[in-house]
């Protein structure tokens, strides 16, 4: 039986964004296009030589699905990598979904280092991380959206969250502290699956690497 | 007796096959406490898999754990030989209770492991390499068993990051990149290390290639001739590799600098194995030397560890049956009578004696006392 590989794709426009790379490569599948309610698609002819199932993730959760071995390569932004750290090979930076890991907070902010510095954002180990590299204490608090409203009610005195544009902040009187980091959609895989089906998997990531013209050479 | 595969699982099977080629190898069973001391584990913090020890205090006050690993409560429970060549080859068969990554609750994880202790030379590291993909091989499934080793990687990013044209803080922090995208294999990483650190075409190719699927040792060997101490890790991976090659291990071992041992404790070759079917590693092991050292130890140790719960995953229970006979008895049928036919019929396979058979119970056949069989699935 033709070796297929299983790929998770995360939904809305970043996945949307990736299947088009994938589909550029010679891993196409038409079916995913289509206007309907199913989750699973497949194709075991491809260009590329591969065969292809992709599946619909919520973002957050590609690096589970591939972690755990139910997809063998997913895209999923290094956000979510650097947070939660799961134990995968990361292949390849696709490129896109190209955004910013900021601190942010009220214009003109000034930090008072007598007291602990209050932090709302989904990132909390990306936060504790970058603030004890400073040697500032924080106070932590967990949000799972709508973060930039901390600030701004009170909740908090800075955020750690994504910025693309900027234009929420600017919108709501806040602006870009320091910036942690960039960030990008990447190729990710298992670690098993990069054994069991080495060919497919290698193929797909060189041949998207060629296409997004990183193949190094 | 029974034969052992009619009431053994098949984890529970792989065990005794897995217990039989470690005592055949002159292996012996090491038998321990589930608790150990907290302090054993507070003091090496370090060496721990995974944060989080579960304790309890004790009847006489003194705050114990549940282990979270096997080795360390080996090292600190055996003692140096007077001869410096003597070894220690146990075995043992043990739960450790540690936090799950996924979960980030406390599970129990069932291990079966070896470790050799003492005047560890080449030959015992090439039969716990052996045995660890024999271990591998009695799962059934194809299998992978990869080596690599910790100082040779640490040498590789020493040697690519000393020849880039950068300031001796950017050397440190480079070198960390290059360890962190060969354990990754992020050939983007190792791109923009490339382009940025003004690396030389040697160093740029090799950091390519180690991104790759696996580790060429010969390009390794040409990489390092000059140097004598990562030489001798290669052959020492050399070694290992062309005996289990000699062995007839089907294509094993891979070498892949990739490959960490799973424990801040390796300090050299490591091991790690995967089967297919299971999304994460079976097996993990490796040098030890280091923590031995720390622990006032004189000598060397090896092993590893199988970890039996994620070996358990592939095999399904969906389609076994719940008895292979029901016997089904009234009221006033003969107690003896009854029990003598299901004395007799449980030589053939498994038995359930009911008044009424249980909503779902699976089987092959159906007997309603004293009558014969009625259907069978």
């Amino acid at each position: 039986m033709k070796e297929i590989v299983n790929i998770a794709l995360p939904k809305g426009r970043l996945g949307d964004c990736a299947y088009s790379i994938f589909e550029k490569a010679g891993f196409s599948c038409p079916s995913i296009l289509e206007n309907t309610r199913r989750l699973i698609f497949e194709n075991t002819e491809t260009e590329g030589g591969t065969g292809v199932r992709y599946f619909w993730v919520k973002p957050s959760d590609v690096a589970i699905y591939v972690e755990r071995g139910a997809a063998d390569v997913g895209v999923v932004g290094k956000d979510i990598l650097d947070e939660y750290l799961p134990d995968v090979y990361e292949l390849l930076d696709l490129g896109i979904g190209k955004c910013r890991m900021a601190v942010a907070g009220p214009k003109n902010f000034r930090d008072d280092s007598s007291k602990p510095l209050r932090v709302a954002t989904k990132f909390v180990r990306t936060a504790r991380s970058y603030f004890a590299g400073k040697g500032r204490d924080i106070d932590v608090i967990k949000l799972n959206g709508s973060i930039e409203l901390a600030p701004i009610l009170g909740l908090s005195d800075v955020i750690v969250d994504i910025v693309e544009t900027g234009t929420t902040l600017r919108e709501n009187d806040l602006e870009v502290l320091s910036v942690i980091g960039q960030i990008s959609a990447r190729l990710i895989a298992n670690k098993s699956g990069f054994r069991f089906k080495n060919e497919g998997v290698t193929r797909i990531a060189s041949m998207i690497a060629a296409s997004i013209g990183k193949d190094g050479k | 007796m029974k034969d052992a595969s009619l009431v053994l699982d098949p984890v529970e099977l792989i065990g005794c096959e897995l217990r039989g080629l470690y005592s055949a190898h002159g292996y012996t069973r090491y038998r321990m406490s589930k608790f150990e001391e907290y302090d054993l584990y507070s003091r090496h913090k370090e060496f721990l898999v995974s944060d989080g020890v579960l304790t309890f205090t004790d009847t006489d006050g003194s705050l114990r754990a549940l282990k979270p690993d096997v080795t360390l409560s080996i090292i600190k429970n055996t003692r140096d030989r007077e001869d410096p060549l003597a070894v220690d080859k146990l075995f043992y068969c043990e739960n450790v209770y540690r936090i799950s990554k996924q979960s980030g609750e406390f599970r129990e994880i069932q291990q079966i492991g070896l470790e050799c202790i003492g005047g560890v030379d080449p030959l015992c590291v090439c039969e716990i390499a052996f045995l660890a993909a024999g271990s591998l091989e009695a799962i059934g499934r194809p299998f992978v068993l990869e080596l690599s080793h910790t100082r040779l990687l640490e040498a590789v990013a020493d040697r690519i990051a000393s020849g880039a044209d950068a300031e001796d803080t950017e050397k440190e922090k480079l070198r960390a990149g290059i360890i962190e995208a060969v354990r990754t294999k992020n050939r983007s990483l190792a791109g923009a290390i490339a382009e940025s650190s003004l690396l030389g075409d040697a160093g740029k190719r090799l950091l390519f290639e180690l991104t790759s699927s696996g580790t060429d040792l010969c390009r390794l060997a040409e990489f390092f001739k000059d140097d004598e101490e990562a030489s001798g890790y290669i052959a020492e991976l050399s070694a290992v590799a062309g005996y289990l090659e000699a062995r007839g291990m089907g294509g094993n071992p891979a070498v892949d600098l990739s490959v960490d041992g799973g424990a801040d404790y390796y300090n050299g070759i490591v091991f790690r194995g995967y089967v297919e079917g299971v999304s994460d590693r079976v097996l993990s092991g490796g040098r030890y030397d280091l923590l031995m050292e720390k622990m006032g130890r004189k000598g060397s140790a090896v092993g590893f560890a199988v970890y039996l719960d994620e070996i358990a995953r592939l095999f399904d229970a969906g389609s076994k049956i719940d008895a292979d006979t029901v016997i089904v008895y009234g009221d006033g049928d003969d107690v003896g009578q009854v029990l003598e036919l299901s004395e007799r019929m449980s030589r053939d396979g498994s038995v359930y004696v009911c008044r009424s058979v249980p909503d779902g119970f699976r089987y092959r056949k159906l007997v309603r006392f004293p009558g014969k069989a009625e259907q069978s699935e």
